[in-house]
């Protein structure tokens, strides 16, 4: 029995057990109330830094590529980390939803509703960055398989068909996913809200007249099995085929077989940290004190530790195989990464990924909110230089010496990726006032099974 | 036919789990057709399908279809356009087949997901437009319901002492 | 466009290529096709012999015009001087004929204002200045660049004429070279140096493969003499040795197999002492190698050496250049002549007979007392044609002020340049491309220039100008100063005596001139004494002694030359061969000097000599000596156009007095320090980094080695014996065509001849010092020029055209997702431009960054993009460029052959690639690898033949023949001692 569970127990001592479950409603659906100052003052900087973003795009594709900063041989830039980096945010969502729902891991119910919402919105962000990126954006659809009359067929040798694929699916798998568990809560979000009200009419439609019926939580339990049992191989596919963006390339520093498992490691990462930079605000502003608790971040923490050490593995593999390989090429390119032009983006990176998450050892950094909060913020900064200076570091000295050189990111390209997380956070803050952040029924699911015997003695207590 | 479809009967309103499983066990010994007995309930307990005997859900039947279809789609598009084009490129061979694994993987999951969210939706029985009558507001908050569908009085008033008899706080006719 | 310009090209369309012949076209001409003129095939290009005038060299040229434009120009294979060959200026042609500041007409000039008037005005103004300049000699000066010919004669007898001095100003006129052969062979022209007929040939300061008197003629002699062409080739008495003496390690430097650094103005000494060791008397006597060691920097034994070298081989020593251009230029030249004479060149490989025209004696000093004059008002009316002094002279001279002394100016120059700007007349000329006339580069060769296409603009060739003044001038019923109906008849008649006919004409016409051979010259045996006061000692510079000074060269750019060149944006853009850098002035100082000053690439330091200060960036290159810096010419003009204005004009530095003898400019004769601004601008480098990081991209192989070298060791070891075989496995197995190219570096001079023709080619749009800044310059093809620093202290060049290898296992084409890159039937590398979404996946993963971005749609300025070749796709803002091996090439020689037999297959050397067209030194061998027959099968399969990057094993289609080094075998190591070249 998780401790979670035993609170609520604890509070509910001396009232009607019925109560507890209607407590569980009443905490969760609170936070769906009218949005407040704070809510609203928050989405009007998102829109306003989102409304800069879209402005600068605009008039990316009107000048031409050119206003982002590249200097080739980096034909790739912050475009693409911010892609990766995205993708790699949105991992652990599935992972905490679907592996560990397999492996009935129970601090997950607390956090898994937000860690899915998070990879749903941060798919849809991620799923940007390939457009903005290319070059004659207007002939996007070039790369969809459909039969069209230009006899044009994509290339599936591609990589860059196969993220096509992988990000499609892995969008469209992780948003059902998140749906079919919300079905239920809406259903009793419904059943609060004022008859005939706005909110009644969305829920009822959203809730697909769900009545939790027998039957249907019989079909339903077996779709979310398989579900889960869908999306795990997905959340480890996706990663990887994103890794081979760079690992089927030529390049030195991309072409290397450890990238798959590397990346999901960095993703699951990134994305366990971005869970806690969520969740512990969200806590605080709905008082889900009694739901999410030391319990919950502790196992999250231990969870970022350990991906935290796979990717510090993955970085020594990388120099011990440059220097095994022989090649003088990848030489160049680690010995450069350590010590070249790039070095402080790779700097960034090892301390904030690799050195601070090590004070994870210690429980009282563990569960205390505010340090976890701030090492999360050190490790998505973290990640996103790794993929900064693995995409553009490699790429500034390649094979050719004449063409060595050096890139700096341009307004424009700033301005997006500040648009991207103005983007993320919209999604999310309508989110929360729309739809339950913690998964009720499952909440609920978590309680001892309500008996008539524990009725019978608590009424002798009282 | 199941019995959320059918108008009329009683509903017996309960607050605890074994009270509910108890009460479903007894009218079922007492003859009432498991067609006939809904159980309303706010979790997904496994505690009620032990209670209540049904067939094992088909969903799993489509999930399996789904993944089926996508790997083979997989196959015949990658391969399909390789051929269609017939374009040497890096040197290698027209076809390539650990690439269409790939493709064949990721819709194998695409079309499995989506084919099990419709074997959801077509065996619960959603979209449905309304609630029916059986239903209250609470079940989805902090109580259990079971809805007996009755055709006659006789009918309905074997149900009410069974559901009186296992207990019920709430005992009420709907139509 | 406007309408006007519209009717006006239909007109052009029309009747340009059927008159071009004739200028006496009337507005009827504008007018589309009824009847198409048979001479015209929509689609089929049309080809004019010409002459280009780039520079003095007067190269044959065939100009290429589609629709009465011309796009292209391509050497004449039968003009005995560049024999088909053109450099990348000549390839330029095109950009000033279609410069969008060409005066567009004729103007005058009112308190700055430019006022346009017509023609008639414009001469009756300029009949009036003459007449207001009155009639005592000298009142009225013609000042003209350098002309041969008929057009040179033409200036003399109009002159005469109207009363008028005629003044010739030429910035590089080789005054001392002149002088120095006055005194020494009785003839004050540049000799007929036979480079390719020498053995040895050390040069003393003469870019002659890049700005020196007639670059592509001694680029293709060099290639001759030097490039290995494999063991058969070579000459009884080993291949060809070339060393270079001189303190910078020039474009034509970087080429020798060594580089001796002397002191600047000292290197004439180490050719006395050479003669002194081959017993020569006079001035020799006084300079035993042990002298000339301490003075210049060279050590003795060195010395020793090179006069072995000379004497033991069919030897060649040439003055000029930065060694001819100082104080004591006349005692240098004559210096190496005499070294000839001890040599017994002399006669042998200089020969007086065939002297080369290019040159202007006494040009620099016959400015100073025209200045002079100017000054003290002797001068009523100046006219200006194809010169521009104002630029050119160093302020010192104080020619622009003059100017003002003089109340009439006129200018014929076709653009607006500092010197015309000046004016208060502009009659402007037409270009070469659309005028006539002749050129006489060298004796016996006559080439005629002819309009290849309708003048762009309201121009008017100034020969006929003058005609009509003179007509206007004599009045009604008066005889005209020369009697000639127009400038053409006038050019006819003169050649009455070696075309008369007019069958003769056409035939002289569409050979593109008359060669004849040279006739004997007498010459006046050398006097006794040559050098008659004459001072050999090391020559003297201005300016502080301190260590803290460095000696100043300044010498010609390879893409600007004098100047002249400056508003052609793609020539700003071009790569200098040295330094790589472009669109600016920049300062190169050795290393260790930038490491003292604390200076990096880009960080621009202000230069001070007693004459002037301007500021420059700082580019660091180890091939300068360490007391040495020098700066590029031709930059930092304050007129022109818009392409022009970047840089800095070093002559502001210059000197302004005469070098005494050969009353040429001083071009090395001052020191200067150097102190940080603390400013930085981008030092706009095309090359990262300047060596090879030993990735083996530019091999290189000793001369023993290559004598003995085996086929099948292909390229670095890594490769297997390349096989005919594996390479059809490359392209389709039912085409016959596997293209591939062979490119020699042992040839490749690095002359960015090959660039310049691509651009030209293939519409390769320049994108402007701001996007170079960025690296996104776009040229397909480019020459990467690496250092390599020898233990001994040396510093060698390699240069390597890198442009698509086509490879057969291209790492490009599989990661596109959309086909825009693939493999095609024969064998090239095929890029979709209408297929390409830009994911830039393809250039990321190309090994050789070979693949080029629109980052934005290029465009060129009107009438520029009047030379877009229409046979090449024009690229939009967001798809992958690269090298095509001019596909549309290709094609049209397959359409062609089909025309005459379906299964015919396109033979060997059939057409050539634009940079293989153009290469001076043959260095670029392009067929198809699949017939084991064709020249460039065979080089693929040679023993110095590799791959760059073979390792990839990217089967490339371009192959790379090793640069042979070592040819200076003994035992004496040449030293450069003090050069100060040790990294």
């Amino acid at each position: 029995m998780s401790e979670s569970t035993s609170t609520v127990n604890r509070r509910a001592s001396g009232l009607a057990q019925a109560t507890v479950f209607r407590r569980v409603n009443d905490d969760v659906l609170a936070t769906l109330q009218r949005p407040g100052v704070g809510w609203a003052a928050l989405m009007a900087v998102v829109l306003t830094v989102l409304g800069i973003a879209i402005a600068a795009w605009m008039y990316q594709i009107k000048t031409g590529l050119g206003v982002a900063g590249y200097v080739p041989p980096v034909m790739w830039g912050v475009y693409i980390t911010d892609f990766v980096f995205w993708v790699g945010i949105a991992h652990s969502g599935t992972l905490i939803s679907a592996i560990l729902f397999l492996f009935r891991a129970q601090f997950r119910t607390a956090v898994y509703r937000v860690s899915e919402t998070m990879t749903v919105f941060a798919v849809m962000t991620a799923g940007l960055f390939p457009l903005i990126h290319l070059g004659r954006v207007w002939y996007f659809y070039y790369l969809i398989p459909y039969p069209n009359e230009r006899l044009l067929w994509p290339n599936f040798r591609s990589p860059l068909l196969w993220d096509f694929f992988a990000i499609s699916t892995y969008f469209t798998i992780s948003s059902l996913f998140l749906y079919l568990g919300l079905i239920p809560d809406i259903a009793a979000a419904r059943d609060r809200a004022q008859p005939k009200s706005f909110r009644h009419r969305l829920y009822s439609v959203l809730s697909l007249g769900w009545q939790g019926t027998d039957s249907q939580w019989r079909h339903y339990n077996r779709a979310y099995l398989f579900m889960a049992g869908l999306a795990t191989p997905l959340v480890l596919s996706v990663h990887s085929v994103v890794s081979w963006d760079f690992a089927m390339a030529i390049v030195p520093g991309w072409h290397s077989t450890i990238f798959a498992p590397y990346f999901v490691a960095g993703a699951i990462f990134s994305g366990v940290a971005m869970v806690i930079t969520l969740v512990v605000p969200l806590r605080k502003a709905f008082h889900l004190e009694d739901y999410i608790e030391e319990y919950h971040l502790n196992n999250l923490a231990k969870l970022l530790l350990l991906t935290s050490l796979i990717v510090f593995y993955a970085y020594l593999v990388e120099f011990f195989i440059a220097w095994y390989s022989g090649s003088e090429f990848e030489k160049a390119i680690f010995w450069d990464r350590l010590t070249g032009r790039y070095a402080w983006a790779c700097w960034i990176m090892y301390i904030c990924n690799c050195i601070i998450p090590m004070s994870l050892w210690s429980k009282r950094i563990r569960t205390s909110w505010f340090w976890m909060f701030v090492v999360s913020i050190f490790v998505n900064i973290g990640m996103w230089f790794e993929r900064f200076s693995i995409i553009i570091q490699s790429l500034a000295r390649e094979f050719m010496p004449y063409q060595w050189d050096y890139y700096t990111a341009s307004w424009v390209e700033w301005s997006i990726t500040a648009g991207s997380f103005a983007w993320f956070f919209m999604w999310f803050l309508l989110f929360v006032k729309f739809l339950p952040s913690m998964a009720i029924a499952e909440l609920k699911e978590l309680l001892p099974p309500k008996l008539r015997r524990q009725q019978e003695e608590l009424e002798v207590a009282s | 036919m199941s019995a959320e479809l059918m108008e009329g009967g009683v509903r017996g309103v309960f607050l605890t789990l074994d009270d509910v499983a108890a009460a479903v066990n007894t009218l079922e010994n007492e003859g009432v057709a498991a067609d006939d007995i809904t159980v309303y309930s706010p979790i997904p307990t496994p505690h009620l399908e032990d209670a209540i005997d049904r067939p094992v859900s088909p969903v799993r039947l489509m999930t399996l279809i789904g993944g089926l279809m996508g790997t083979l789609t997989g196959l015949t598009l990658t391969l399909w356009t390789f051929f269609a084009w017939g374009l040497q490129v890096g040197g290698k061979s027209i076809a390539s087949l650990p690439v269409t694994v790939i493709i064949m993987f990721e819709l194998t999951v695409l079309l499995g997901g989506l084919f099990t969210l419709a074997g959801v939706f077509i065996f619960s029985r959603i979209p449905a437009m309304s609630t029916k009558p059986g239903y209250h507001p609470r079940f989805s908050n902090d109580l259990f319901g079971v809805f007996v569908h009755t055709d006659d009085d006789s009918a309905a008033q074997r149900a009410r002492s069974i559901l009186d008899r296992v207990g019920a706080e709430a005992i009420e006719s709907v139509a | 466009m406007e309408r006007r310009e519209f009717l006006k090209l239909v007109g052009v369309t029309g009747a340009g290529t059927m008159t071009a012949c004739d200028q006496k076209v009337g507005p009827q001409a504008l007018i589309p096709y009824l009847v198409p003129p048979e001479n015209v095939t929509p689609g089929i290009p049309t080809w004019y012999a010409s002459t280009c005038r780039e520079c003095p060299a007067g190269c044959g040229v065939h100009v290429k015009t589609r629709d009465g434009r011309v796009i292209k120009l391509e050497g004449n294979p039968d003009n005995p001087v560049n024999q088909g060959k053109l450099c990348a200026r000549g390839q330029m042609a095109t950009q000033r004929l279609y410069d969008p500041d060409r005066l567009r007409g004729p103007r005058r000039i009112d308190n700055g204002e430019q006022v346009e008037v017509d023609w008639g005005a414009g001469i009756e103004q300029l009949a009036e200045g003459l007449r207001g300049a009155g009639i005592e000699p000298g009142s009225v000066v013609l000042l003209t660049g350098l002309e041969t010919g008929t057009r040179d004669r033409f200036y003399d007898e109009w002159a005469a004429a109207v009363g008028a001095a005629r003044v010739v100003y030429e910035p590089f006129a080789h005054e001392a070279v002149l002088e120095a052969n006055r005194r020494v062979f009785g003839r004050a022209a540049v000799p007929d140096y036979d480079i390719a007929g020498a053995d040895f040939v050390i040069s003393f300061g003469a870019d002659f493969l890049g700005t020196w008197v007639s670059p592509v003629r001694y680029g293709r002699a060099w290639s001759e003499m030097h490039a290995f062409r494999g063991v058969e080739s070579v000459r009884p008495d080993g291949e060809g040795v070339f060393v270079a003496v001189e303190p910078r390690l020039s474009m034509t430097a970087s080429n020798a197999d060594e580089w001796v650094a002397a002191r600047p103005g000292t290197e004439h000494l180490v050719a006395l002492a050479m003669a002194n060791v081959l017993g020569a008397g006079g001035p020799a006597a006084g300079w035993p190698p042990a002298r000339a060691a301490e003075t210049t920097g060279v050590d003795a034994e060195t010395i020793e050496h090179l006069a072995e070298l000379f004497e033991s081989k069919r030897s060649l020593a040439l003055p000029g250049g930065i060694g001819a251009a100082h104080r004591g230029a006349t005692a240098a030249a004559v210096a190496v002549n005499l070294l000839n004479q001890a040599g017994g060149a002399v006669g042998d490989t200089v020969r007086v007979n065939g002297a080369l025209t290019g040159g202007v004696p006494g040009a620099y000093r016959s400015m100073i007392e025209l200045t002079e004059r100017m000054r003290s008002g002797q001068v009523k009316a100046l006219l200006v044609a194809h010169t521009n002094p104002v630029f050119s002279l160093p302020p010192g001279v104080g020619f622009e002020d003059a100017l003002d002394e003089v109340p009439f100016r006129v200018s014929f120059s076709s653009v607006l340049d500092e010197t015309a700007s000046r004016c208060q007349l502009l009659l402007p000329d037409h270009t070469p491309l659309e005028s006539w006339g002749d050129w006489v580069p060298e004796d016996g060769v006559m080439s005629l220039i002819q309009p290849a296409m309708r003048p762009v603009f309201n121009t008017r060739p100034t020969p006929d100008v003058m005609l009509d003044v003179g007509r206007v001038m004599a009045g009604d019923g008066g005889t005209p100063a020369i009697e000639a109906e127009s400038w053409y008849d006038y050019l006819r008649s003169a050649w009455s005596d070696v075309a008369g006919s007019e069958r003769a004409w056409a035939e002289a016409l569409k050979a593109g001139g008359v060669w004849q051979a040279a006739t004997t010259v007498p010459t006046t045996p050398a006097p006794a004494a040559a050098d008659d006061g004459l001072d050999f000692g090391p020559v003297p510079f201005d300016g502080p002694e301190d260590d803290g000074a460095f000696d100043l060269i300044v010498q010609p750019q390879l893409a600007m030359y004098d100047g002249r060149s400056a508003n052609s944006p793609t020539l700003q853009e071009l790569a200098d061969p040295v330094t790589t850098s472009c669109w600016q002035t920049w300062i190169e100082v050795h290393p260790d000097v930038a490491t003292d000053l604390g200076v990096k690439d880009g960080d621009v330091v202000t230069v001070t000599s007693p004459h002037g200060s301007i500021t420059a960036p700082v580019i660091s290159y180890a091939g300068i000596r360490a007391d040495t810096v020098s700066m590029p010419l031709g930059r930092g003009h304050t007129a022109m156009g818009r392409f022009a204005k970047g840089g800095v004009n070093p002559v502001e530095l210059l000197p302004a007095d005469v070098e005494p003898n050969g009353g040429g400019p001083i071009y090395q004769g001052v020191r200067v320090t150097l102190t940080p601004t603390g400013a930085w601008v981008p030092p706009l480098k095309h090359q990262g980094s300047d060596i090879q990081h030993d990735r083996e991209i530019a091999q290189a192989i000793s001369m023993t080695e290559a004598l003995h070298a085996e086929p099948g060791h292909h390229g670095n070891g890594h490769g297997e014996p390349l096989t005919v075989e594996r390479v059809a496995e490359d392209s389709g197995a039912e085409s016959p065509y596997r293209w591939g190219m062979a490119i020699s570096l042992d040839a490749c001079t690095g002359c960015n001849a090959c660039v310049a023709a691509c651009a030209a080619e293939n519409n390769i749009p320049f994108v402007g010092p701001e996007r170079v800044a960025k690296s996104r310059q776009m040229s397909w093809i480019r020459i990467e020029r690496f250092l390599e620093h020898e233990e001994n202290g040396h510093v060698k060049t390699r240069h390597i055209p890198m442009m698509c290898q086509h490879c057969g296992a291209a790492p490009c084409e599989p990661v596109c997702p959309v086909y825009a890159a693939y493999h095609n039937d024969e064998g090239l590398n095929v890029q979709v431009y209408n297929r390409c979404v830009g994911t830039r996946y393809c250039s990321n993963n190309c090994p050789y960054k070979v693949r080029y971005f629109n980052y934005f749609t290029y465009e060129w300025p009107e009438p520029m993009d009047w030379a877009i070749n229409p046979d090449v796709t024009l690229r939009q803002k967001g798809v992958m460029e690269k090298c095509t091996y001019c596909v549309q090439r290709i094609n049209a020689a397959k359409n062609t052959v089909r025309d005459e037999d379906l299964e015919a297959v396109v033979p060997d050397g059939f057409f050539q690639t634009a940079c293989q067209q153009t290469c001076p030194t043959d260095a670029i061998v392009f067929g198809n690898l699949k017939d084991p027959d064709s020249h460039v099968s065979k080089l693929s399969r040679g023993p110095l033949t590799y791959s760059v990057l073979e390792e990839l094993n990217t089967r490339p289609a371009n192959f790379y023949l090793k640069k042979v080094i070592d040819r200076t075998s003994s035992d004496v190591a040449l030293k450069t001692a003090g050069s100060g070249v040790e990294v």
